[in-house]
């Protein structure tokens, strides 16, 4: 998971190390959560300012890790620390030995977290100032790492620049993955659809240069003409909804969330009520080619993938109410 | 995790052997069961394709399950499953005794209330009671995900949302292709298919 954790120890080690730039080791100590056996990181310059404080913090660090360990039940960084209390107390007698870099150790414990070993440890370094109460050392660290998950995903899930706070984010989150979970069944129900694929070799070797296709920046060439068809749909939903919906319109831009405008026809209205009812299981629903003038039905029964686009939260409802009221069932177009 | 095209290659060519593999194109199988098998492979394709992560075995998982998938599951991924099957981080659930529990929360929220004002007491409870529940709909959402912690989890969402994203993107270029070559080549099956006049890609 690259793009996770080299964000993530590189956002951390900078961090720390800009502390360590900013304030020179007379006005700030560190408390560290634990220590691993053997490897005494406390460093020198910090032993000199304060060893009393750190004594005395690591040893309330190591009574309450227990108890935070049995309180704090998503805590997995409190689990291991508990399972190796016994090393801290190695750590006061280990104290002599030389400092490592914390940076690096920094690296190599958010590495090291991410594959859940038992030495998983959090080296906190706190600022003046600060509470150095394990709890709330915990509860920082805690949620440092939770906004540091917070912002990839923010990155990866498309329209969450602009929502902060934790239940919004997670509601999108939510959402992009519901939406995608079901464009999946959209399209295996499509492939199943589509008539037998005879010649797996070539449709293999098809697919794959298809693949590299796309990949490459000449995206436009490939969508072809279904970049036609796309401008429809945007013009036949905004006459279709009434209330202004940004984020609706962000999400139909992207091409991916899209329907390709090869394989449904001109008449994205009928498409989008009938992806509505579909949760309804109805019986069939009509799909227009180009041409407006064939059509072939699919048998929806048993079919439980409801719309598969991507809508934000708070517009569902209207869209759907909207649209479900609004026609009296899958129509034909001609 | 990045998205490689090696990574989405990997898992369309995992893809369409699991196609062959449950005999697809066979013209035999009812939709349900063709749509089910093509869900089917791409589920196994993808979860082979991304390695071992935690939702990857939770979902071979799931899709092991159903008895008569496995034998199909275990020809497609081969040695593979044996990997996958292994659980391969410790999902334990952490035995705690009810009493040292109850105290633990009671002495944590008497000190939370301490130190914070009184109306900020109402707004944190009710934020985490909200986030709370979104957490646990995340958990039914991603396979595998009730036996993960908060941090975890959010990690294999960010994974599980990724891969899910190839595999939307592999499966619908295989429709692309599977219908262009149709066109190409026009055979009667028994739904009268009228492709679409022009050159696709």
């Amino acid at each position: 998971m690259q793009c996770l954790q080299s964000p993530v120890s590189r956002r951390f080690s900078s961090k720390w190390q800009q502390q360590g730039q900013e304030q020179p080791s007379r006005h700030s100590y560190s408390a560290d959560l634990c220590v691993q056996g053997g490897l005494p990181d406390i460093p020198q310059r910090s032993l000199a300012a304060a060893p009393n404080f750190e004594e005395t913090s690591v040893a309330v660090l190591s009574d309450s890790s227990l108890r935070k360990r049995k309180a704090e039940t998503s805590l997995k960084s409190k689990q291991d620390l508990g399972k190796v209390e016994s090393n801290c107390k190695r750590v006061k007698q280990e104290r002599g030995g030389g400092a490592k870099p914390e940076s690096k150790q920094q690296n190599s414990r958010k590495e090291a977290s991410g594959d859940s070993s038992k030495t998983d440890y959090i080296h906190v370094r706190v600022r003046r100032g600060q509470a150095t109460d394990s709890h709330s050392l915990a509860e920082r660290v805690r949620r440092e790492r939770i906004s540091q998950r917070m912002k990839c995903l923010q990155e990866l899930v498309p329209g969450c620049s602009k929502i902060t706070g934790k239940a919004g984010m997670l509601d999108e989150i939510i959402n992009y993955v519901q939406s995608l979970q079901r464009q999946v069944e959209f399209l295996s129900m499509k492939l199943a659809a589509v008539s037998p694929m005879e010649d797996i070799d070539l449709l293999s070797r098809e697919a794959m240069t298809q693949l590299v296709q796309r990949n490459l920046p000449s995206r436009s060439s490939s969508m072809g003409i279904s970049s036609e068809l796309m401008d429809q749909p945007f013009l036949h939903f905004d006459s279709l909804q009434p209330h202004p919906c940004s984020g609706l319109n962000m999400y139909m831009d992207s091409p991916d969330l899209v329907p390709d405008g090869s394989s449904f026809g001109s008449s994205p209205n009928s498409l989008y009520r009938v992806e509505f009812q579909l949760g309804r299981g109805t019986a069939s629903f009509p799909f227009q080619s180009l041409q407006g003038k064939y059509s072939y039905p699919i048998c929806a029964s048993g079919m439980d993938c409801d719309a598969w686009f991507y809508v934000p939260n708070k517009q569902n409802n209207k869209i759907e109410q909207f649209l479900l009221h609004g026609s009296s069932g899958p129509q034909i177009r001609n | 995790m990045q998205l490689t095209s090696s990574f989405k290659l990997v898992f369309l060519k995992q893809m369409l052997l699991g196609f062959q593999l449950s005999a697809v194109s066979s013209n035999n199988m009812s939709f349900h069961e063709r749509k089910n098998a093509i869900k089917f492979s791409a589920d196994a394709a993808i979860a082979f394709a991304r390695g071992r992560t935690r939702w990857s075995q939770g979902l071979i998982r799931n899709l092991s399950k159903n008895e008569k998938n496995k034998d199909v599951l275990k020809g497609l991924l081969g040695r593979e499953y044996d990997n996958l099957s292994k659980p391969c981080c410790n999902s334990w659930k952490i035995p705690r005794s009810k009493k040292i529990l109850r105290r633990c929360l009671r002495m944590s929220s008497t000190r939370k209330m301490a130190g914070r004002a009184q109306h900020d007491v109402g707004k944190s409870i009710l934020a985490k009671t909200l986030a709370k529940k979104r957490i646990q709909v995340l958990k039914k959402l991603v396979p595998g995900g009730e036996s993960m912690d908060g941090f975890s989890l959010l990690d294999e969402t960010l994974d599980y949302a990724m891969s899910l994203k190839a595999q939307v993107d592999g499966m619908r270029c295989v429709l692309r292709t599977s219908e262009a070559l149709n066109f190409k080549a026009p055979t009667d099956s028994t739904m009268q298919v009228k492709q679409p006049s022009f050159v696709g890609e």
